[in-house]
């Protein structure tokens, strides 16, 4: 494998940069972690439109607040899940926004099988409803590990824990979640 | 058992999301943690499929990095300028006639070119002392700007200038001074319908980017009116009635059919901003100065900056 021949600057040394007045360093910064902030902002809003103004305005935040970031072993992506998380909460604060993950109701594609298409949304339903059911930590955990697709480590820094307590909670979590889907297919039966 | 079990389904997830394993074939490892296993990971590759996150839309991942860099550099060069400066008492030992010649001199300086006192404003808010020289600022831009499509690319920054200054205002807890940045707002939504009909039908073509432009603005204004008190969000209630108006006005000016622009007759020299009534005549008109014309290209939006 070729190595690259410049090596990309560290996010530590794009924020020192940043807080000098380089707004290109911290535009690098959004490069990195744009996709990634989106991705969990998405899971947690309706519409496409509302999450890239959520997304926007969690960067235009840390950077606003970029002078109390410390790292302290809490890397950058952590800081800006803190601000998501705290932006998500002002905004089903507002009344008429419900706490959402994806649309339930997406439209089937005009090829897709119409019988198979109303069993996946039904399963999608059925495990969005499991999911929001279960406790905050074990539902951010599940999106954070499973959905997002994140490592144990990336997850126990933005969630603050340690990766051997952020394993534990990954697997109450989804012993947690599989009782309740259980609980409803036994009901139906 | 309990803490390897934990271990292993940490380790299943990995290789199942990285390698593309799928549950079975990274349990065959592991067979005396299968049973317990199987269920979990199911599960896990289920809710995957099923609820995983969606990436970002392509155009909002091209435009955004661009949009993002301007807003950045109008918040850090408030940010700049609001820095207190360090106190400075040299001037103090000074004599009195070469403290006021200096004086005299830094006036000049400004007067002579005032592209400094344009600079200084550029991070200024409504209510402040330098805030006309900003918007005056913005109009000589404009008036430079050669094309319709440069105006329009102008007007939506300039839109997001005001909103911008908005949200710096209630930040602030300045909202005595929000109307100023609203009407602003309400004024450029006026020049962009005005543009929007004098582009006409070619021009048209980017009507998509503009009218995704003004949705997005009236998300942000949204969001700023769950932040300030009651009396204040009557201001931008109507902000987002104007916005809507404005789209609902672009609109009509695509749907409508257009006549020949190079029919005898059909041109009518106009300004930005003037017959923006119910009924205009939106017949495609020339620039609004006689200026070169520009070969038609795609409009340079965003152009806050030339940079990022």
């Amino acid at each position: 494998m070729v190595e690259p021949t410049q090596k990309m600057p560290s996010d530590a040394t794009l924020i020192r940069l940043a807080r000098q007045g380089e707004v290109d360093a911290f535009g690098e910064l959004y490069k990195r972690y744009m996709e990634r902030m989106y991705r969990y902002i998405r899971m947690r809003v309706d519409e496409d439109q509302t999450a890239e103004d959520l997304t926007e305005t969690v960067f235009l935040r840390a950077f606003e607040a970029l002078d109390t970031y410390q790292e302290r072993g809490h890397p950058f992506s952590a800081f800006l899940y803190q601000i998501a998380r705290n932006l998500l909460a002002d905004h089903y604060r507002k009344p008429g926004e419900e706490l959402g993950m994806e649309v339930i109701g997406a439209v089937a594609s005009e090829d897709a099988d119409p019988h198979a298409w109303a069993m996946g949304q039904e399963r999608r339903a059925a495990l969005k409803q499991a999911l929001e059911a279960l406790p905050k930590d074990y539902q951010e955990v599940i999106r954070l590990r499973v959905l997002m697709g994140l490592s144990s480590t990336e997850v126990a820094d933005w969630l603050g824990r340690s990766p051997g307590a952020t394993r534990v909670l990954l697997h109450r979590a989804l012993k947690a979640m599989r009782k309740t889907l259980e609980g409803e297919d036994d009901t139906r039966d | 058992m309990t803490r390897e079990i934990e271990a292993i389904l940490d380790e299943c997830l990995d290789r199942i999301q990285a390698q593309g394993l799928s549950v079975e074939e990274c349990l065959a490892s592991y067979p005396e943690a299968a049973e317990e296993l199987r269920a979990l990971l199911s599960l896990a590759s289920d809710l995957q499929q099923s609820l995983g996150p969606t990436n970002p839309r392509p155009d909002f991942v091209a435009s955004s990095s661009t949009r993002m860099a301007n807003r950045l550099r109008a918040r850090a060069s408030r940010r700049h300028s609001q820095k207190p400066e360090p106190r400075r008492p040299a001037h103090r030992w000074l004599p009195r006639p070469a403290y006021a010649l200096a004086s005299l001199a830094l006036v000049l300086a400004l007067l002579g070119s005032g592209v400094g006192v344009v600079a200084a404003s550029a991070s200024s808010l409504p209510g402040d002392a330098l805030y006309g020289v900003k918007r005056a600022g913005e109009q000589v831009r404009l008036a430079l700007s050669i094309t319709p499509e440069g105006d329009q690319a102008l007007l939506l920054s300039f839109a997001d200038e005001r909103l911008e200054e908005a949200e710096l205002l209630i930040d602030a807890g300045r909202l005595e001074d929000l109307g100023g940045a609203l009407e602003g707002f309400e004024q450029v939504l006026e020049q962009l319908e005005a543009v929007g009909a004098e582009l006409g039908e070619p021009g048209l073509g980017s009507l998509e980017a503009v009218q995704a432009r003004l949705a997005h603005h009236i998300q942000v204004l949204e969001r700023v009116r769950s932040k300030v008190p009651q009396q204040a969000q009557q201001a931008i209630e109507r902000a987002i009635e104007r916005s809507n108006q404005s789209r609902e006005n672009l609109q009509k000016g695509r749907d409508k059919d257009h006549p020949n622009p190079s029919a005898p007759g059909q041109v009518k020299k106009e300004t930005p901003g003037e017959n923006r009534g119910q009924g205009q005549d939106r017949t495609p008109k020339p620039s609004k100065t006689p200026k070169p014309k520009k070969t038609p290209g795609r409009p340079d939006w965003p152009t806050q900056t030339s940079e990022g």
